[in-house]
């Protein structure tokens, strides 16, 4: 008697509710991240980000834990795969990405077992912009491949199938340029010698140029400042998951910022539930992109989807960030 | 993303449409006589959903999937619960007597009793109950979703009986 009194008191009340309808938000929420843009919402929520983040520097200066990671060992200290990883595992792939002052590259490790050590894989990944993370793009034309690689200490070899003589219409020269470097530096972190020289020719032909760019000499790579991203993440990967049970994401990449610090927040994909940031400052040689760690407590994170950002602030004033989605199961 | 991970994902697109259009109405009820408010029963049973997705690789199973999910709305909801308690002490601070009003009061003056008292129930008397008979669940299955003893659960449940009866006093002798 008491028990079903209860039973119908509980459904009395609850039955009462008609729930809103939330399909379309967990649609939104579970999507595969190519399907929809985080750059918007970034923007709109930069100025809060700016302000949170001058407090943050604040309170590491007025005593804060210890957080300048700019010359911490254990950061990236190679340049062809990320702390941790074993030699020969994840390869180094270079896309085109957006910033503040325009197109620019972005590093990207791709997990690879290619007997090849990834070559093949690595520079076609490079060539099609078969980039994990969403935001990331090739700014080669479609169907330029890789026929050949040969790889010496002096000079690097690559010679492609395909390729464009002439700059394509509707090619930006600068788009034309980001192609070659795309190229170069995916070989020169495959061959992980530092900055030798790359040759690209093209399959029984000989030209003097390659989208319009003179590459009758090797080439040996713009300035860092001219083409790379002034902040790029290593780790995590995109999509990656987290079980929270391990409580912790080490967030990895290289920067340069201004002001001589980068800012990483981990965040809820929908809405605006922040798990953690930090600001990092940087090595201050000013030397170009320079290594940083960020981690962050997981412990209390429910399960979902993620963004990490890392922030910097580029010569002009501009933010520029670098995005990965990450998820967190239980 | 990558291409290969498209198929995983279509897979766990289709078990949330499936399990939502069978059980969302039901996990909003569910959650929100744990939380006392809908809005808020919603976003726990969105997020629920959400986790479950991500964890559609492992799950595979729509029968566990839906166990999953009722775990997750319990568990969410004593996290969504406990950080509104924190949020509701200063409203009822600063307006004594008035208590938190969820909104327009829809039902009955036995309604808003059945609420108030699960309100002043404690958290474990309240899942109990909740569990038992709204769910319908065994003892064994409420004490494995809540992480105690069988012997506990059925503490809970008479403890949690007798202060129901105690705070309906009327409500209880005449549900008519």
């Amino acid at each position: 008697m008491n028990d079903q009194l209860i039973r119908d008191l509980l459904h009395e009340v609850a039955d009462d509710i008609e729930p809103g309808d939330r399909l379309d938000a967990i649609r939104a929420a579970t999507a595969p991240a190519g399907r929809r843009t985080h750059r918007a919402w970034w923007a709109a929520g930069g100025a809060g980000l700016l302000a949170a983040s001058v407090v943050t520097a604040l309170a590491l200066t007025t005593g804060g834990a210890p957080q300048t990671n700019g010359s911490d060992p254990a950061g990236p200290a190679s340049e062809t795969a990320p702390a941790g990883e074993p030699a020969g595992g994840p390869v180094a792939v270079y896309f085109v990405g957006d910033t503040a002052e325009g197109s620019r590259l972005f590093r990207e490790f791709q997990p690879t077992d290619e007997p090849d050590g990834g070559v093949l894989y690595a520079i076609d990944a490079a060539l099609r912009g078969d980039a994990l993370d969403p935001d990331y793009r090739s700014a080669w034309p479609a169907g330029v491949r890789l026929r050949q690689w040969i790889p010496k200490p002096d000079v690097i070899t690559v010679i492609l199938d395909d390729a464009p003589v002439e700059r394509p219409a509707g090619m930006s020269k600068d788009d034309a340029g980001l192609a070659l470097e795309q190229l170069v530096r995916t070989a020169q972190a495959l061959y992980g010698n530092g900055k030798v020289p790359v040759d690209v020719q093209l399959e029984q032909q000989v030209t003097d140029t390659i989208l319009g760019v003179a590459t009758t000499e090797p080439l040996r790579g713009a300035p860092d400042a001219d083409v790379l991203a002034p902040v790029s993440l290593s780790d995590p990967s995109e999509g990656l998951e987290v079980d929270n049970d391990e409580g912790r994401l080490t967030v990895r990449g290289r920067a340069s910022g201004t002001d001589g610090t980068v800012t990483t927040r981990v965040q809820r994909w929908e809405g605006t539930f922040v798990v953690g940031q930090e600001v990092d400052r940087l090595a201050a040689d000013g030397a170009g992109l320079v290594p940083f760690t960020a981690t962050f407590d997981l412990s209390d994170a429910p399960a979902g989807d993620y963004v990490v950002m890392s922030q910097v602030q580029t010569p002009s004033g501009a933010l520029t960030t670098d995005t990965r989605r990450f998820t967190v199961v239980e | 993303m990558a291409e290969h991970l498209s198929l995983v994902g279509a897979d766990a697109d289709i078990a949330v449409e499936q399990l939502y259009a069978a059980h969302w109405r039901q996990l909003v009820r569910l959650s929100a006589l744990l939380v006392h408010d809908q809005a808020a029963a919603e976003d726990v049973v969105q997020d629920a959903f959400v986790a479950m997705h991500g964890k559609w690789s492992r799950l595979r199973d729509p029968d566990k999937a839906l166990a999953y999910l009722r775990q997750a709305v319990v568990n969410r909801s004593r996290s969504a619960l406990r950080h509104r308690a924190v949020v509701e002490r200063h409203v009822r601070a600063s307006a004594p007597g008035e208590g938190t009003v969820d909104g327009p009061s829809v039902g009955g003056a036995r309604r808003d009793a059945v609420r108030d008292a699960l309100r002043q129930l404690s958290e474990r008397q309240r899942e109990v109950l909740v569990l038992q008979h709204y769910l319908d669940w065994s003892e064994a299955q409420i004490a494995d979703a809540l992480g105690i003893s069988r012997g506990a659960t059925k503490a809970h449940a008479h403890r949690g009986r007798a202060a129901l009866r105690e705070l309906l006093g009327d409500w209880w002798e005449d549900p008519s």
